[in-house]
């Protein structure tokens, strides 16, 4: 058998794999058997999305040189998409960072890499001892392993005494976080994938699903295909795969999702669909602050004040929300809304309700997230197989490094910094004084850039991101890192424009280079061990950081070896999860399985949570038991509609969306040196409805000027391609660095999570 | 010039018209499920424009409901050319 006839009855036998974990039985024609020849495989977390795909990498002769998707994984289930199946092919492009570079005179020189370290941590003590320990930072993402981002909160938080550690996941999920937290007291979803086998409609709330999660996409698929009776609602902004797909696409106008939701539950209520028992037992409910603000100036600063209400105070704020009030607000006809509400109210209908950037990018969206939740809770239909509300996360550790590590300002990898016991059980674990952990958050990510640009921050460690691609109002971000006294650190695995500004370029190991752990959207823990080398000098980025840390003098909070630091640092981590309300598994139990589930006490993963049929944390007296609120009730809130931070107007009269398609991963850094997905989406493009582009004598392929009051880009055209905004809307991707749209964008946020908004802002069109 | 496999969901109904159609497509190669509504899709093109070329011509198939990615090789994966033109 020559190698390409291997290689095609391997890829024969893991589709005919994958389909046996779908329709067990399943039984195909002339398929033969795959016969591996010389590859090891082993296996590995997917490194691009939230979805948390199991991957087995083919080896040979100490190369990666092949993706299949691991039909042992309860995740996939053997599929893979057009990223996971290249994601081998981004260790190999051909610019790869091999060795350090420390500017000089004004030009990046290659160094070697202890030579950069040094350099490293003599600018970090200068500068705390110059300024305070307050004007040091570090900034990672939810693509850091899990490791990296619990030596690095241990570092600076524990060890150097600030809080200033971020990651990009305040740019991508940090709404979920505030969502979950002010309904239910604890982070993450309560459900699993496996709902996808349970439900019978699925919401999609301003998430398309088929380019940004395509695998569990196909899942949603698939048990449709084997139950007619399956209904999949497309709620969005902008027509895309997704609602091809989809029963059922209703479009709505930016913003109005939160009148949407609350329509519904007026509905719930008009109707008498609340599910009384379950609400009167498991809820109580909440009011807070309105007119809240955007975060548009410096220093902005926002306390809720939550209130206690009645059920009937919460079913009078609705009355504003009827369905042909709300018609008008959104664009949704009042017979769509009510459609809605049926199928909540349905008592024999099981319902998930799933989403990620379009309700987490929002300058409301806590509140978003409040009211999706108060529509799963009405109706009891939460934490059982098949219903409850799901948010899906972009990066592939985003939940198991940002959201479970706490590197965000004011997290600890066990509750907030602002809580004295949390303080004090890091100190003990960590081993440092609790004086060094001051009580209060800093700078969370906007902050951050706006405190370099006043020049209160003078240092920053950027790991694994590429913020001078995905910052909004990126002009005054990117000035701001070129100003006198300001010192950037980058470590990453290609150049980038977050490069183009370091001072020092860390050359960083990825992925399978290393040993490491991601956490997935659906609270599974993912191990995989070092298969191959890195290039040159790259070195993982824990290692950078442990590196760091003894070089400040902090060897005994660090004192593993090369051979098992891994391993140890999950030991301590371990720690501040002990209990069954969070346990994570066993290294041991890590490396055997295709990804565990937390909480996992005595090694038995929890599915749902806060059902005690399911969660052994959950009190067995009662039905539910939502632990991370006083009495157990989940809070229901009462959040209004209130407008965008910049709308559409006579000087600039379109909504400009920004997002991703299913090619690029985030800002391109990688799969833009994947060359078939490169060449499918070789840049970015402004998207329009035909009529817009007929008004302004546009055609595909035409270039248009977008004008924001931020700033301007020329792009080239595309109508009808795989997507189609509506009238007034200009939809661009921004993952092309040379085509950066984050340029016009607005750096207003949720006062809440303090997440951007990158999906409404006013541009205005021009032929160019 | 990848080999990829998919699994390949038909509208209901459509199996038949789905195997035809993608039988006819250069680079493809069909292997119908004998007990489901499922069949598996194999191509193996020879450069990456045929490549590119392959995967418009797949999504121009009528009755195709969903094709899932599954897996695959690249056969020249150690001559992967250079990706500066990533960068501008």
């Amino acid at each position: 058998m020559n190698r390409r006839a291997m290689l095609k009855a391997l890829a024969l036998g893991a589709a005919a794999a994958a389909a046996e974990k779908i329709f067990p039985g399943v039984l195909f024609a002339n398929t033969g058997a795959a016969t591996p020849d010389g590859l090891t495989w082993k296996k590995a977390p997917c490194r691009f999305c939230g979805t948390g795909c199991g991957v087995l990498i083919g080896l040979s002769k100490g190369r990666a040189v092949s993706v299949k998707g691991d039909p042992a994984s309860p995740v996939n289930k053997g599929l893979c998409c057009v990223k996971g199946y290249h994601s081998v092919m981004a260790l190999y492009g051909a610019d790869r960072l091999k060795q350090a570079y420390v500017r000089k005179n004004g030009a990046m020189t290659p160094v070697p890499i202890q030579e950069a370290l040094d350099l490293v941590a003599s600018k970090l003590k200068e500068t705390i001892a110059q300024h305070g320990k307050d004007s040091v930072s570090i900034y990672g993402s939810g693509q850091w392993t899990i490791p990296d981002g619990y030596v690095a909160s241990k570092l600076f938080k524990g060890c150097i005494g600030t809080n200033n550690v971020e990651a990009n996941a305040r740019l991508c999920m940090a709404s979920a976080v505030t969502g979950f937290m002010t309904s239910f007291g604890m982070d993450e979803p309560m459900g699993c994938y496996e709902d996808i086998d349970h439900a019978d409609v699925f919401v999609l709330w301003g998430n398309n699903m088929a380019e940004m999660h395509p695998v569990l996409f196909s899942r949603m698929l698939e048990r449709r295909m084997a139950n007619p009776q399956i209904r999949i609602i497309d709620l969005a902004t902008r027509w895309t795969r997704t609602s091809m797909a989809a029963d059922k696409c209703i479009l709505f106008r930016p913003q109005g999702d939160l009148a949407i939701a609350n329509a519904i539950c007026h509905e719930l209520i008009r109707r008498d669909q609340v599910n009384y028992a379950f609400v009167e037992r498991h809820t109580t409910f909440r009011t807070g602050k309105t007119g809240i603000g955007y975060g548009t100036e410096d220093k902005f600063a926002f306390t809720d004040e939550p209130k206690p209400i009645s059920f009937d105070q919460f079913a009078k704020l609705l009355e504003d929300y009827a369905p042909e009030k709300v018609e008008k607000l959104t664009g949704v006809p009042a017979h769509e809304i009510r459609y809605l509400a049926s199928l909540f109210g349905d008592p024999r209908k099981k319902i998930v309700s799933f989403w990620c950037m379009g309700m987490n990018q929002h300058t409301r969206g806590t509140w978003i997230q409040n009211n999706v939740y108060n529509l799963h809770l009405l109706t009891g239909k939460i934490s059982q197989p098949g219903n409850g509300p799901f948010s899906l996360t972009g990066q592939p550790s985003a939940c198991g490094t940002v959201r479970e590590v706490g590197t965000l300002t004011n997290r600890l990898p066990y509750g907030e910094v602002t809580d004295e016991n949390a303080r004090k059980k890091a100190a003990g674990i960590w081993g440092v004084p609790v004086e060094n952990i001051p009580a209060k958050p800093t700078l969370h990510t906007v902050e951050m850039f706006r405190a370099l640009d006043r020049g209160d921050l003078r240092f920053m460690w950027i790991q694994v991101t590429n913020p001078m691609v995905t910052m909004p109002k990126l002009k005054r971000y990117r000035d701001a890192t070129k100003k006198e006294g300001r010192f950037i650190v980058v470590s990453d695995v290609y150049p980038t424009p977050t490069t183009d500004i370091a001072d020092v370029i860390l050359p960083s190991a990825m992925w399978i280079e290393r040993e490491g752990m991601f956490g997935n959207s659906e609270r599974r823990t993912q191990h995989w061990d070092k298969m191959v080398d890195p290039p040159g000098e790259a070195m993982s980025d824990t290692w950078q950081l442990i590196e760091i840390a003894r070089r400040l003098g902090y060897r005994q909070q660090f004192p593993w070896t090369e051979q098992d630091h891994i391993r140890e640092i999950w030991n301590e981590y371990r720690k501040f999860h002990a209990g069954p309300k969070h346990e994570m598994a066993s290294y041991e139990m890590l490396r055997e399985r295709p990804g565990v589930q937390w909480p996992c006490p005595n090694g038995v993963e929890t599915r749902w949570r806060y059902n005690p049929k399911y969660d052994p944390a959950a009190d067995r007296e009662r039905q539910f038991d939502f632990y991370g609120k006083p009495e157990g009730k989940a809070w229901i809130w009462f959040r209004p509609w209130e407008a965008p931070a910049e709308s559409p107007d006579a000087e600039y009269p379109f909504w400009l969306n920004t997002g991703r398609v299913v090619e690029h991963w985030h800002s391109g850094s990688l799969t833009r040196r994947i060359p078939v997905l490169h060449r499918a989406v070789p840049n970015a493009y402004a998207e329009l409805h035909p009529t817009d582009a007929k008004k302004l004598g546009l055609r595909t392929g035409d270039r248009v000027r977008l004008v924001s009051r931020r700033g301007s880009l020329v792009l080239p055209v595309q109508i009808d391609g795989r997507g189609r905004p509506p009238i007034g809307m200009v939809f661009v991707p921004f993952f092309d660095e040379s085509l950066l749209i984050n340029e016009l964008t607005l750096d207003a946020f949720c006062p809440i999570s303090k997440q951007p908004d990158y999906k409404k802002c006013a541009v205005r069109l021009e032929k160019a | 010039m990848p080999v990829k496999s998919y699994l390949t969901y038909p509208m209901p109904g459509r199996l038949d018209e789905v195997v035809a159609a993608l039988t006819a497509i250069d680079g493809c190669e069909v292997f119908p499920s004998t007990t489901h509504d499922v069949l598996i899709l194999l191509t193996d093109t020879p450069t990456d424009d045929a490549e590119n070329a392959l995967e418009s011509a797949l999504h121009q198939v009528p009755g195709i409901q969903c094709l899932a990615l599954v897996s695959g090789a690249e056969p020249n994966l150690i001559q992967i050319e250079p990706a500066q033109e990533a960068r501008a």
